[in-house]
């Protein structure tokens, strides 16, 4: 029997010899196609994305898990804005974008295995959404020179040479809220506790708010944490209560929110809370928290009111809404989503004046804009290569207003600049 | 006292919140035990029971206009034949295989039933229009929720007609007799199909009311509510698998453990990590299992050669 | 039928078993120059599972002992890669030695649980594991860094002597690219894997793994111990689960401790068993076609998804998402397999062998 061994060794061998010498057409060098792509002016070559005719976006996005909560309105937000361009005949009169939805599941291993399966059939990304798929997909994205648009407003994307953020970052939002409850809102004097998520998100929280206090020099109350999934938030508010809070900074999402808001209520405790954008959605506050929250509750965000006339972008993006996708209803995050869009338009525009839709005609057309407007719905973002890159430092004080407003919200103090904002540094 | 933020005043409505919170938790394992102590299935598909629980609360009261009283009992109904349904077309097929099979077979049951429920209702959390919203009672120095109020109570009655039911009832002597020895209560002429279907619409109704009353007061309905039974876990390990004294016991152990150590563990214990509150259950757990590996009030197998 | 006790011990038995080899070796060399690097990378995450199952295959489906912790294990290794490997500029085989040897005694720390629990309760305090770890990774600020989100292990070297993995694989008259040869390695690694496990199983130690998987108590009285084959058997599982942790850590190129531990890290477990299950429980060729049917399963669907009409993207929604179908097939096989193939796609498999080999007689 011993021959038979020696025999399938030998076989396996031989095998393995003759299929060395057929793999031996490696394509190391065949995938990278960031090279070219240079057209005559006017007529850009083909490229990742572009077929000649039609340019494609990805976006990774929820779709599925409780963070589809956002990412759907984001997602209408993009899709509306390209219909609406589309119309027009597309990018630059000629070429219509197409969206192309990858479900992320808000999961950074799920939205790397899309990005790897996305990647060589898009143009750039119109959406990623999450802090934690944005900073693990960042070294590919410089690797593969590819521009995308995160859904996330986290200060380190500013300086970041393939991203595309837009608004003011979480901790301006924090910085001008504060500011803002400081001297405007009647909260000279008073104590500012924090209930924030004990993750990247509730961080910007804690590092906004840490900021503005020693610029405003003064001290904090108590800082509460909590962690996803909590159930009951009776502790924490009684922590809170305990510690005399007249104002509370909350970073959480809507779930939390409605959780900890409800608690509050029961055991009557009425402080000022500030919530960052995300905490957010207005069906969970039309019950029983309605009052509750309109009395109690300001939302930290960027934009105006949902109102045509509030501005360009908002009044654009009223009528796509209502042509293009009628049965959505208004939220904040539908101007998130149309923000990115005008934002990656702008990119795509520049890059086919230039002629040049590849990877690097894309990278240098970006760094070749002066500003990424938004139309008026966010701040003008100074924009150019990484370091020149300015965020806008407005944001928006909205009240809860459940029957005044399709978003739920309306602008207290509209477009609120402060000296605190202006001197937070995004180079560190 | 002195130099610490915790008062009597806030460490009072902690224990009520842990009760409030455990009387949950006791509520979701009750419906595990039952099934178990019937069945003899873990059955991890009673997080689905919680949640489709929950969302079809809602859809009678909010999108159907269904008083709220009368929606609770019809959502219960409505778990209530889930739960033969999955019994009679699934588990019971599995009847006598290994434990490991039949768990798998549930943790199936609980994907299908999670994501069919996602693509009905969609993943936004929404508010039950329950009637006692953030209603509280005042009692001098605390405030007690009624939401919280109507979970004990609920629990209490639920645990009461078990308890009569077992002690009383036909079927619930045949559940008892099934349980300790399904050989001999079919030599008795009881029929286990009967007592096996029974337990399944227990739970299932039992799930319902819980997601209800989980999302009743400061909850809200959503797609993670079915996450809290991974919670109730620990407390229907530390009462016993098999025992619904056990489970409330457990659950309200449970329920306490998690609010004091939210409570007090950041102040005095701050190097155990944050959020130590959420894992506090599990360590629990682990450790009454290393003194009792049957739980506290589970009774020891008999284990034959 | 084997004659002697030589071919009884031999791993590849029969012409056919011969044939079949030089098959899979052909496609193992080919594979990666006939497909994309996107469907490399998915299969190089089927390899990762494929390890880690193959190693939760001789803790259930040989020992008999379940465990829905095995991603605690995963996380192992997938830290190794990202502390050591990306952070500290250890070499492959150091850091996956490590991993391994973490694994190993992680393992057998958690092993002796299993000798005071049985059934249902072992299965609840092995969740309590994922649950635990998930405490412990968050609050383990300076490894998990959880205000980036993820720690990266993209720049772990993947070399062993002048064979670069990471880089891609430069043969002089050959460049390949990191898809390429990562795949090369994983899928040797599976195969080493499965030889292991393999071994194992028909060693004395498998014997007295089934052995306590049957009967612990008359194990005992025959002279198997059975309380150092579990923990023997843990120790196994779990050094298998760490090494499948830095294949896992090194195809995604960054690792999220929320996906690795607490209710995804339990999710993550569940998905080792099921593969055990549909590929098939107590072999080691079912672990690597579950591995298969799961993993590619899921991509397969989440790349054609959007093109089947009941699928939608919000804006002209359709009756649910591919994520949220995802989860019903993956529900629904387990369903399915357990009431019509309790042995999995091992069973299938080995019916369409034995049509084969009877061929042309088929009685």
């Amino acid at each position: 029997m011993q021959h038979l061994r020696r025999r399938t060794t030998a076989g396996i061998t031989i095998t393995a010899l003759c299929l060395a010498a057929l793999a031996a057409c490696g394509r190391a060098d065949s995938g990278s196609g960031s090279s070219g792509g240079q057209g005559s002016a006017g007529a850009p070559a083909e490229a990742p994305g572009f077929d000649g005719t039609t340019i494609t976006v990805g976006a990774l996005t929820p779709t599925s898990g409780r963070v589809a909560v956002i990412g759907n309105p984001v997602t209408v937000g993009n899709q509306i804005y390209f219909d609406m361009i589309n119309e027009s005949g597309g990018i630059a009169g000629k070429y219509p974008v197409e969206v192309l939805v990858r479900d992320s599941k808000y999961e950074s291993t799920t939205a790397a295995q899309e990005y790897q399966a996305t990647k060589d059939e898009v143009s750039m990304y119109v959406q990623l959404l999450g802090t934690q798929v944005v900073s693990s997909l960042l070294p590919d994205l410089a690797q593969d020179g590819i521009v995308a648009s995160p859904a996330s407003l986290d200060s380190f994307w500013v300086r970041e040479q393939n991203l595309l953020p837009w608004g003011g970052p979480y901790q301006i939002q924090v910085v001008n809220g504060v500011d803002w409850y400081l001297t405007e809102g009647g909260g000279e004097g008073e104590t500012i506790c924090s209930l924030t998520q004990d993750d990247a998100y509730g961080a910007t929280g804690r590092d906004g708010l840490a900021f503005v206090a020693e610029q405003h020099g003064i001290k904090l109350g108590k800082q509460v944490q909590f962690t996803l999934g909590t159930t009951d938030y009776t502790t924490h508010i009684n922590q809170l209560k305990g510690a005399g809070c007249d104002a509370v900074l909350l970073t959480a999402t809507p779930a939390d929110t409605a959780g900890a808001l409800g608690k509050a209520a029961q055991v009557g405790f009425e402080p000022q809370w500030l919530g960052q954008s995300p905490t957010w959605l207005k069906p969970l506050f039309e019950g029983d928290l309605k009052d509750y929250a309109e009395k109690n509750l300001v939302i930290l965000a960027e934009g105006g009111s949902w109102d045509k006339s509030a501005s360009k972008g908002m009044g654009d993006m009223i009528a796509a809404l209502e042509k293009y996708s009628p049965d959505t209803p208004a939220d904040w995050y539908l101007t998130v989503g149309w923000t990115q869009a005008r934002a990656t338009h702008q990119v795509l525009e520049a890059a086919v004046e230039r002629g040049d839709l590849s990877r690097d005609g894309l990278i240098e057309a970006m760094n070749s804009l002066d500003t990424i407007t938004a139309d008026g719905m966010f701040g003008d973002y100074g924009w150019g290569a990484p370091e020149e890159r300015e965020p806008p430092r407005t944001s928006t004080i909205y009240a809860v207003d459940i029957d005044g407003s399709p978003m739920g919200i309306t602008p207290k103090a509209q477009d609120y600049t402060s000296d605190a904002a202006a001197e937070y540094s995004f180079d560190d | 006292m002195s130099t610490t933020g915790v008062g009597t005043e806030a460490l009072i409505e902690t224990l009520f919140s842990g009760i409030a919170v455990g009387a949950k938790y006791a509520l979701v394992a009750l419906g595990f035990v039952i099934v178990f102590k019937a069945t003899r299935v873990l059955n991890f598909a009673h997080a689905s029971f919680v949640l489709l629980g929950g969302f079809i609360t809602w859809q009678l009261a909010a999108e159907w206009g269904v008083n709220f009283y009368l929606a609770l009992p019809l959502a219960m109904v409505a778990g209530a034949l889930i739960g033969t349904a999955l019994q009679t077309a699934l588990l019971q097929r599995l009847l006598g295989e290994r434990p490991f099979s039949i768990i798998m077979m549930t943790i199936g049951v609980l994907y299908v039933f999670d994501n069919v429920t996602s693509a009905i209702w969609g993943p936004e959390d929404r508010d039950l229009p329950d009637p006692w919203g953030s209603k509280t009672v005042d009692l001098g120095s605390v405030n007690l929720a009624v939401a919280d109020l109507w979970t004990i109570g609920v629990t209490s009655a639920a645990v009461g007609a078990f308890f009569l039911f077992f002690r009383y009832s036909s079927l619930g002597l045949g559940m008892r007799a099934t349980a300790d020895d399904q050989e001999a209560a079919l030599a008795t002429g009881i029929d286990a199909r009967r007592v096996h279907l029974a337990a399944w619409a227990t739970a299932g109704a039992l799930g319902t009311l819980a997601g209800a009353m989980l999302s009743s007061g400061a909850g809200s309905v959503g797609p993670s509510l079915g996450a809290v039974a991974f919670v109730a876990f620990p407390a229907m390990i530390v009462g016993g698998l098999e025992s619904p004294v056990g489970a409330v016991v457990g659950g309200l152990l449970i329920g306490l453990i998690q609010q004091l150590t939210a409570l007090l563990q950041p102040e005095y214990a701050a190097w155990l990590g944050s959020g130590f509150d959420r894992v506090a259950p599990f360590a629990v757990m682990v450790i009454i299992l290393l003194v009792r590996p049957y739980g506290l009030f589970g009774e020891p197998e008999v284990r034959r050669i | 039928m084997t004659l002697s006790h030589a071919a009884d011990l031999r791993t590849i038995r029969g012409p056919w078993r011969i044939a079949f080899s030089v098959v899979l070796v052909a496609v193992f060399f080919a594979l990666p120059v006939l497909i994309s690097d996107a469907t490399l990378g998915t299969l190089i995450l089927c390899g990762a599972f494929a390890i880690g199952a193959i190693g939760l295959n001789l803790l259930i489906g040989l020992t008999g002992q379940v465990s829905l912790g095995h991603a605690a294990f995963v996380a192992i290794g997938a830290y190794c890669t990202s502390y050591l490997g990306d952070g500290r500029g250890w070499p492959f085989l150091a850091y996956f030695a490590t991993a391994i040897v973490l694994g190993l005694v992680a393992g057998a720390v958690i092993g002796p649980f299993a000798l005071r629990l049985r059934g249902n309760y072992l299965v609840i305090v092995t969740i309590g594991l994922v649950f635990v770890s998930e405490h412990v990774l968050r609050n383990w600020e300076s490894l998990t860094r959880p205000v980036r989100g993820t720690a990266p292990t993209r720049d772990a070297a993947v070399a062993i002597g002048p064979l670069d993995f990471g880089a891609g694989l430069d043969l002089g008259s050959a460049l390949y690219t990191r898809e390429q040869s990562m795949f090369w390695l994983t899928w040797a690694l599976v195969a080493l894997a499965a030889v292991v496990a393999h071994n194992l199983t028909r060693s004395r130690v498998g014997r007295a793994m089934q052995a306590v998987r049957d009967r612990d108590l008359a194990a005992e009285v025959i002279g198997v111990e059975p309380g150092r084959t579990k923990i023997g058997a843990f120790a196994v599982a779990s050094a298998m689960a760490a090494a499948a942790g830095v294949i896992y850590a090194l195809g995604l190129g960054a690792i999220d401790y929320q996906e690795l531990s607490g209710i995804h890290g339990l999710f993550m477990s569940i998905t080792f068993v099921a593969i055990i299950i549909l590929g098939g429980l107590g072999t080691v060729h079912g672990s690597i076609l579950g591995a298969l049917l799961v993993v590619y399963g899921q991509r397969l669907i989440a790349n054609e998804g959007a093109a089947m009409p009941i699928l939608g993207i919000p804006v002209e929604r359709g009756w649910m998402s591919t994520g949220e179908l995802n989860g019903v097939l993956f529900g629904g096989l387990i369903i399915v397999f357990l009431l019509l193939e309790p042995r999995g796609l091992a069973a299938l498999w080995a019916r369409v062998r034995t049509w084969f080999q009877g061929w042309p007689f088929a009685y």
